[in-house]
């Protein structure tokens, strides 16, 4: 397995802004990679230093293993072969959709025509190729923005928040279709996004990003369940954090015991996802609060010890405000040292 | 500023060294380029150095007459001279508030008959370059004019006072620099918050006192905006004055240099006049931070309503018919008579192709040539610049705002000394055109580029482009409206400009302007009939299509009357005076 790309140390300064900070990664060829983090966290300045539009402070940067910026030189962002999709897209207002696509493209002009006509194929607009952009919506805005970014056949390509502009029915959408567009074409990808659910459901890989730091780089499933730290739990879900003390495989808290997905030992605290939360019959903890969701309820409730859990019950019953629970916990749950 | 300049030339070696390097062994890993900004820096402080090198030359060549300069300088004679620029200068000033702020306020706030007619009538005047003007006024109402009888009868007297000197300047120039008081004092009156005088008002003021402590107070940095805009004009105004006859600075420094030839003379004239220049630039620096006609907050987006004249009506019609008849029907009327009337004289007529080709030929050359130097630093300025591009920039503006006829001087002397093979040749002319005009280019480019999204760049770059395919494919496309704008302002205004070409033009060579000046020195005033319709006619329709071209959406902005309302103080003044360029 190849690496695309490849990021040792990278540090970037704005003024008195530290935006990138020790970053590291390692993307496989062909995989999907979501920068995820508040805004400010640095995941942006990341992009652009991959794309080469701004330059390291520190540390270097490798794309399919050719060193692009650090120690080594810099290489500008026209000979990176790195394809890039602007939130804002950035189309060219002066061209046509042809025009915008083809312009990164060489050769002769039948090749290039080609190509361009594969592309239009590719994110499904054929036959658009000479209109102009003012009347396209932001849904094929946004795929021209794309096809632009293919046409060149880059080793990477970069998204900086692509699906921001979108209304929320329209992003589910395409979001489906890009990755569909993205495995198609085997492309390795970055993309930057601040909507877990986004970079959870397009990527392989997600990185959480804070203060200019990776603080986590795995698999969705891996880090919902299994986060890193508290932060990156707090950052990814919903979650209840729940005092214990662990001891080996077990941690006993206000809900009794429970197994530990790894071991430790001393003050630890918890995470309790909503959804792991089960409701059987009467007991003695209770129903505070009911919000009906429509697929879910989400229940506010209070324990013995007075703390507070949020659930997230299935419509098998209908729950009420004032009644009595019993809380089972599902499978083992991922401790942090409090 | 140095240290930069340094660093960056040296980067620039280093580049090149890369270069070759990499067309050697092409797998080697790159060296630190020359970046973009810094190609550009480099680009732009070529430019401001051959802008100011002349001119620094012509300081030199002053302050080197030392101890007997200075005596020369302060001699009665020459103080005299100060003290007519200095009259001159805040003559014009009062005159164009007294005209200005009345015309702003009837055609915004009253109910004036025909108010968009007055108007762009009002604007017309502004085409009409300064000599023309005095020219034709000298013509109408001078000994033997052709209105002179009619007046002298009207008025009862036996002959009219000659209006040759002071009176004759300060009307001229008068004539075409109030709207730089009117339009943006206008743009204010129309633009400013209603509910500020309604609340005044309230508060028991009656109209008057809400005029002195209202609206004033409003119209101040719009007044002292385009006053200090007339005072530069007034200042540097070299075609009034010589025609009038009045010794003022710019027609003092002509006559040094062409009756006397006293070069060093000429130069400590000069270099006063850049000083009485540069203080009013201060000024003008100063006062551009004042930010006291600024909107608080939302406000009411209702326009003003409109005061009915009643009585006044009249009189306020007399008003703006007399501007417009003395500063557009006057001299139209005057020179179609001297076109109908030519056969009388027995006078060769002008070659008028010949004069029409020259002039084009060169005002295109010149505006091209300026276009294309502009990019530049107008790319240079367009984003987020630094404090040595920020001094490039307007180190090249100094060929702007200083008088033409000194500009003209400093580059003929310092042709004549350094680059004899340039002196009297079409190159250095051109170089002449271009010191004077190119920050017009510049800022003309310099707004549409600031429309481009810097993603656009970037996307253009990470398609493979590099920063200057960038420029050939994204920035002169899309700003290609703002460029061509600059082109016409440049070629409109070198069509009109006298001192420069009067100086700098090889012998032979002829413009509308040269020719003009050339036919009034002979008194063979007809002559002055074909090429001067012709240039008002050019300048005209070049000011419609401007506006025109403001009225659409899409348009590049920058450069419009009609965006005037807009724009915020600073860049008003700096689209006024792009408008008009013919000092």
């Amino acid at each position: 397995m190849t690496i695309a790309l490849a990021c040792r140390q990278l540090n970037k300064r704005f003024d008195a802004v530290q935006a990138v900070k020790d970053l590291s990664l390692e993307l496989p060829a062909g995989q999907l990679l979501a920068l995820l983090g508040p805004s400010g966290c640095g995941k942006t300045t990341t992009l652009r230093l991959i794309a080469g539009f701004e330059s390291p402070d520190g540390g270097d940067i490798r794309i399919d293993g050719r060193p692009v910026a650090g120690s080594q030189g810099f290489v500008p962002p026209e000979r990176r072969r790195v394809g890039m999709v602007f939130q804002d897209y950035a189309l060219f207002p002066h061209l046509d959709v042809a025009g915008n696509i083809a312009f990164g493209l060489e050769g002769d002009r039948a090749e290039r025509r080609r190509r361009t006509q594969d592309m239009l194929a590719l994110v499904g607009l054929e036959g658009f190729g000479a209109r102009s952009l003012q009347g396209l919506s932001g849904g094929q805005q946004q795929r021209v923005a794309l096809a632009r970014a293919l046409a060149p056949e880059p080793t990477l390509v970069l998204l900086d928040e692509p699906f921001s502009n979108l209304d929320t029915h329209l992003r589910a959408r395409l979001r489906a279709e890009v990755r569909a567009i993205l495995r198609a074409t085997d492309t390795t990808a970055v993309f930057v996004t601040h909507d877990q659910e986004e970079a959870f459901c397009l990527a392989d890989i997600v990185a959480v990003m804070s203060g200019g730091e990776i603080l986590q780089m795995a698999e969705p499933w891996r880090l919902y369940h299994e986060p890193a730290s508290r932060e990156v739990a707090g950052f990814v879900g919903d979650g209840n954090f729940l005092p214990g003390e662990a001891r080996g495989h077990v941690a006993s808290c206000a809900l009794g015991e429970l197994r530990l997905m790894h071991p430790a030992n001393g003050p630890v605290t918890l995470l309790l996802r909503p959804e792991a939360l089960g409701l059987t019959g009467d007991g003695p903890e209770r129903i505070e609060e009911v919000e009906f969701y429509g697929p879910y309820q989400r229940l506010k409730l209070r324990l013995r010890d007075d703390s507070v859990l949020i659930a997230h019950a299935d419509n098998s019953r209908r729950h009420e405000v004032g009644e009595g629970v019993r809380i089972a916990v599902g499978g083992a749950v991922p401790a942090f040292p409090a | 500023m140095v240290a930069d300049l340094t660093r960056g030339l040296t980067r620039f070696a280093a580049a090149r060294l890369a270069d070759t390097m990499m067309s050697a062994r092409p797998r080697l890993p790159q060296l630190p380029r020359l970046d973009r900004h810094q190609v550009l820096q480099l680009i732009a402080a070529i430019t401001a150095l051959v802008v100011l090198l002349p001119l620094a030359w012509l300081v030199l060549r002053a302050t080197g007459a030392g101890a007997e300069g200075l005596a020369w300088a302060l001699r009665p004679r020459t103080l005299t001279i100060l003290g007519n620029s200095i009259v001159l200068t805040v003559s014009v000033v009062l005159g164009s508030l007294a005209i200005g702020l009345p015309f702003a306020w009837l055609t915004a706030r009253c109910d004036l008959p025909l108010r968009r007619f007055w108007l762009i009538a009002g604007l017309l005047t502004m085409v009409v370059p300064s000599y023309l003007g005095a020219v034709t006024l000298l013509a109408a109402f001078g000994p033997r004019g052709l209105l002179y009888d009619l007046l002298a009868t009207f008025m009862e007297l036996e002959r009219l006072p000659d209006m040759r000197g002071w009176f004759g300047a300060w009307l001229s120039i008068t004539l075409i620099t109030w709207p730089f008081i009117a339009l943006p004092a206008r743009a204010v009156l129309l633009g400013s918050d209603p509910s500020l005088e309604e609340a005044a008002r309230g508060l028991g003021l009656n109209r008057r006192q809400v005029f002195r402590r209202v609206t004033l107070p409003l119209l101040r940095p719009a007044l002292t905006g385009g006053g200090l805009l007339v005072a530069l004009y007034a200042l540097s105004d070299f075609g009034a004055v010589a025609v009038m006859r009045y010794n003022a600075f710019t027609r003092a420094i002509y006559l040094q240099y062409t009756s006397s030839f006293n070069r060093e003379r000429a130069a400590i004239l000069a270099l006063m006049l850049i000083l009485l220049t540069l203080f009013l630039l201060w000024l003008e620096k100063r006062l551009a931070n004042d930010r006291s006609g600024a909107r608080l907050g939302a406000g009411a987006q209702r326009s003003p309503l409109s005061l009915p004249l009643g009585r006044w009506r009249a009189p306020a019609l007399v008003f703006c018919a007399t501007l417009v008849g003395l500063g557009v029907l006057l001299p139209l009327g005057v020179l179609g008579s001297w076109v109908t009337g030519r056969l009388m004289l027995n006078v060769q007529p002008p070659d008028m192709g010949q004069l029409t080709l020259t002039t084009a030929v060169v005002s295109a050359l010149a505006a091209l040539a300026a276009g294309l130097l502009a990019l530049p630093p107008a790319l240079l300025t367009s984003r987020r610049h630094s404090r040595l591009s920020r001094w490039l920039v307007a180190l090249t503006g100094c060929g702007n705002v200083l008088p033409g006829l000194v500009v003209a001087l400093a580059l003929v002397f310092f042709a004549a000394r350094y680059l004899p093979a340039w002196y009297q040749t079409l190159p250095l002319l051109l170089l002449g055109y271009v010191t004077r005009f190119l920050p017009l280019s510049i800022s003309a480019s310099r707004s549409a580029l600031q429309q481009i999204s810097p993603r656009l760049e970037e996307a253009a770059r990470g398609l493979g482009m590099r920063p200057w395919q960038v420029v050939l494919r994204i920035h002169v496309p899309l700003a290609r409206a703002g460029i061509l704008a600059g082109v016409a302002l440049v070629f409109l205004s070198v069509m009109k400009e006298l001192p420069t070409t009067l100086v700098l033009a090889p012998i032979g060579t002829r413009t509308f302007a040269t020719h003009i000046w050339a036919a009034y020195s002979e008194a063979m005033l007809s002559l002055v009939g074909g090429p001067g319709l012709l240039m008002l006619a050019v300048s005209a329709l070049g000011l419609v299509a401007i506006l025109v071209r403001d009225r659409q959406p899409a348009a590049a902005p920058g450069t419009g009357v009609a965006l005037l309302r807009d724009l915020p103080r600073r860049a008003r003044a700096t689209a006024l005076a792009i408008l008009v360029q013919q000092r």
